[in-house]
């Protein structure tokens, strides 16, 4: 449990960084009535809702936070992404294809780029790569 | 209250004079009606009145509304009726759209209303995007005590813009549980079990559910798809919206996870049977059997384990492979103590001779045997266990992709179809005196189970290799008349969780057992006593084909009223081996052989007992069992009946 409030602290110093604030795509601005969302995540038996309510939220977000949900997506899968990205598939790899509006077929790309991608521990340097990667590849990313 | 109801009763008429069709409303009946309860969550009695469970006000539009179904319900047509177009966040039909729905439906016989107006709600149904709805369970985990009977959880899938593929990861989890401002474990249990936290309703990612489960905890997580109507998927989100502010008490044994997920469902498809089948206590695990019960589950898919997914990586490696992997872990493992720089791996020469194709597979169950037994420093971004990593990860993105894991079949281990966790016992005993043969003595036994497994239970959907009972109390009744107290208390096992995995050199797991409570002993030092105790074994346990051998090395505290020769005693400390062999035929026929010799402080005796047991499962619901166990007293025979129920 301390773990992923790790795992979700380096989530929320990340966003924070990247000032996705709570009108991002997150529950955050799920507000209701005049007082903030209850909705705003706890895990099993642990509250870190401030923490969640920032987090940015997966799909349906304008394209102008398409950036956003990449960047928590990207932080909070980092050790599964980085394995599945050196494999080349897997269930990560697809999600990420889905963010960034690619086909399937972008974990080779991924793959083959692994040692540019993943060089640097970063959060926002590994997602900056990725977009990069999607762009020169017009083919399979729409 | 009364005006509104008496007004409401007239124009209700006056709208059914005024349609020949529709039928007279009777809002007491529909109030009394399963829906309306269930979007209310009313399902627990107070006094002998149904209420609901919410415990926040804002929940209701009424004062009394947790108390009172009727009048919220009232204040409710009252506030739809009162509705003018066009609406905004704060409209009762924003802030309750199943509630309102509900009314509009089955009251005044109208259509859905423009929502245009209700821009946080259309948001919130945007984002979540629902097209079906998945229960997850994350099975048992002894590891983390609020999660020992597993944990329950839905799934909102979507499938993006394109509607092309489902994103499970992508989805929203929603997640029911305790708002805990504590890390203490003992007020964590003290306050979960006596209601103190409140219990709410979260949405969030998928993707951390799955992080959190299958990597970081190593369990494995099934989802079921569940049966609902288009409609019931859009109700499901409502009903989810409608918990905004909403809070209840939360109870670890009763008002949990288990409980609320099925409630949820419930008030958005009250035409499946949850909550009113679960029992006073819910364990998360029933809740699933009640779904695939009551008929509300379509299909089934595991999301295996880290370990799971490894074991699976090893499994299709030839001894060879095997080998090598067992090379390539000790490389990774030893660079520590080597003190080499980290970005020179030193490859084990049987790695480099083998071809690429078997390079990944082997380097792949090297990646999740890594992140298996480093979750904790790899996500705590320990910078040894990240840059070994990184080069592993380096090398395997060199290598060609390798074929996919096979799918498994789980269906022994799928928990929907577990046995009931209550365990009720009848059975007779047979006593023999081993010093004197002809005394005999006969009685019967009558035992009940609050929960959970025995090693000899029908094994569908439990773990193999661990045992969790609960609270297992056992009557006697001796049938011989010369005894003056003929019904005694035999035992009151408080807890036994014991779990004997199979060893080997990449799990390394070890058994241990742990048990407490009051026993009834004849032996040695005592003749028919009650005694407090506590045991606490550990050791290893390996598998042969069928058969599983555990030896343990066993502590025993006793507490009781003990007659030695030279002194009366109440606290005895025994250590000692115990050995247990299971024969595991299948799940209907199960085998224990068990024995155990202690040495016992401030008393020369030494104590020993050995049990067998034969058991008979049928159905998953009733089993028969022969047994029978010696010590240095008496030799008891017994014939038993188990009933399973929820």
């Amino acid at each position: 449990m301390k773990l992923l409030a790790i795992l979700l602290m380096s989530a929320f110093s990340f966003a924070h960084a990247a000032e996705i604030g709570t009108a991002g795509c997150g529950l955050g601005n799920v507000v209701f009535g005049t007082e903030s969302q209850v909705l705003a995540a706890t895990t099993n038996g642990s509250s870190y809702t401030q923490l969640f309510g920032i987090t940015s939220g997966t799909s349906n977000c304008v394209d102008s936070q398409m950036s956003a949900q990449l960047n928590n997506f990207v932080e909070s899968n980092k050790i599964a992404l980085a394995k599945e990205a050196a494999r080349g598939e897997g269930e990560t790899l697809a999600g990420l294809a889905q963010i960034v509006g690619c086909k399937a077929d972008f974990g080779t790309q991924i793959k083959s780029h692994y040692q540019q991608i993943f060089s640097n521990d970063s959060t926002k340097e590994i997602s900056t790569k990725i977009m990069q990667v999607a762009q020169n590849n017009p083919g399979t990313c729409s | 209250m009364k005006f509104h109801a008496a007004y409401f009763f007239l124009r209700v008429i006056l709208l059914v004079m005024s349609s020949a069709t529709a039928l007279a409303v009777d809002l007491s009946s529909v109030a009394e009606s399963k829906e309306w309860k269930s979007l209310l969550f009313v399902t627990e009695y107070h006094f002998l009145n149904l209420q609901s469970r919410a415990d926040s006000e804002k929940f209701f539009l009424t004062p009394n509304g947790k108390k009172n179904i009727l009048s919220e319900l009232e204040a409710a047509v009252v506030a739809v009726e009162n509705e003018k177009l066009p609406l905004n966040d704060s409209s009762f039909s924003c802030r309750f759209p199943a509630r309102a729905e509900f009314i509009r439906k089955n009251i005044f016989n109208q259509k859905r209303i423009d929502e245009s107006g209700c821009l946080k709600l259309l948001a919130w149904r945007e984002r979540i995007s629902a097209e079906s709805v998945t229960l997850v369970f994350s099975s048992y985990f002894l590891g983390n005590p609020s999660s020992t009977f597993g944990h329950t959880l839905l799934r909102i899938n979507n499938s993006g813009k394109n509607k092309t593929i489902r994103r499970e990861l992508l989805s929203y989890g929603i997640n029911y549980g305790a708002n805990a401002w504590t890390k203490n474990p003992l007020f964590y249990s003290l306050y979960g079990l006596f209601g103190v936290f409140q219990g709410n309703f979260s949405a969030i990612p998928y993707y951390y559910k799955v992080r959190e489960y299958n990597d970081y905890e190593s369990r494995d997580l099934w989802e079921y798809d569940l049966d609902l109507t288009p409609d019931e998927v859009f109700r499901v989100v409502d009903v989810i919206w409608e918990q905004g502010e909403n809070y209840f008490d939360y109870f670890f044994l009763s008002e949990n996870c288990g409980y609320y997920i099925g409630a949820l469902i419930e008030a958005a498809a009250p035409r499946f049977q949850l909550t009113e089948k679960f029992r006073k206590w819910v364990i998360p695990s029933d809740t699933v059997v009640q779904f695939q019960k009551s008929g509300a589950i379509k299909s089934r898919k595991v999301r295996t384990s880290i370990y799971n997914q490894f074991a699976q990586r090893l499994g299709q490696l030839n001894s060879e492979q095997e080998n090598i992997l067992i090379d390539l872990h000790e490389m990774a493992e030893n660079l520590k103590d080597q003190n080499k720089e980290l970005n020179q791996l030193d490859w084990p020469q049987s790695f480099e001779k083998t071809d690429d194709q078997s390079k990944a597979q082997i380097l792949d169950a090297e990646l999740d045997y890594y992140d298996y037994i480093h979750s904790k420093e790899l996500l705590e971004k320990s910078d040894f266990e990240n840059t070994t990593k990184k080069q592993l990860l380096i090398r395997r993105s060199q290598l060609p992709v390798a074929q996919s894991l096979p799918v498994q079949d789980v269906t022994l281990s799928a928990p929907e179809n577990a046995h009931g966790s209550y365990r009720w016992q009848i059975a007779t005993l047979k006593t023999t005196d081993r010093n004197n043969i002809s005394n005999e003595s006969s009685s019967l036994l009558l035992a009940g189970r609050f929960a959970f497994h025995d090693l000899e239970d029908p094994k569908q959907g439990y773990p193999d290799d661990s045992h969790i009972e609960v609270m297992n109390l056992k009557l006697h009744y001796d049938l011989n008349s010369d005894h003056s107290e003929k019904l005694k208390l035999y035992e009151m096992k408080i807890a036994e969780i014991g779990s004997y995995p199979n060893w080997n050199r990449w799990a390394n797991k070890k058994s241990n057992d742990v048990s407490f409570g009051l026993f009834r002993e004849t032996n040695f030092i005592c003749d028919d006593c009650l005694t407090g105790q506590f045991r606490f074994a550990y050791g290893i346990s390996k598998v042969f084909s069928k058969f599983r051998f555990s030896i343990l090395a066993q502590a025993k505290y006793m507490y009781g009223e003990f007659n030695l020769n030279h002194h009366n005693g109440w606290n005895y400390f025994g250590l000692g081996p115990r050995f247990i062999m299971q024969y595991d035929y299948n799940s209907d026929y199960q085998m224990r052989f068990e024995t155990g010799h202690q040495t016992i402080s401030t008393a020369e005796n030494k104590l020993w007992s050995a049990d067998i047991v034969f058991r008979r499962n049928f159905f998953n619901d009733y089993a028969i069992e022969l047994g029978a166990s010696t010590n240095e007293i008496q030799n008891i025979f017994n014939v038993s009946v188990y009933s399973f129920t929820f």
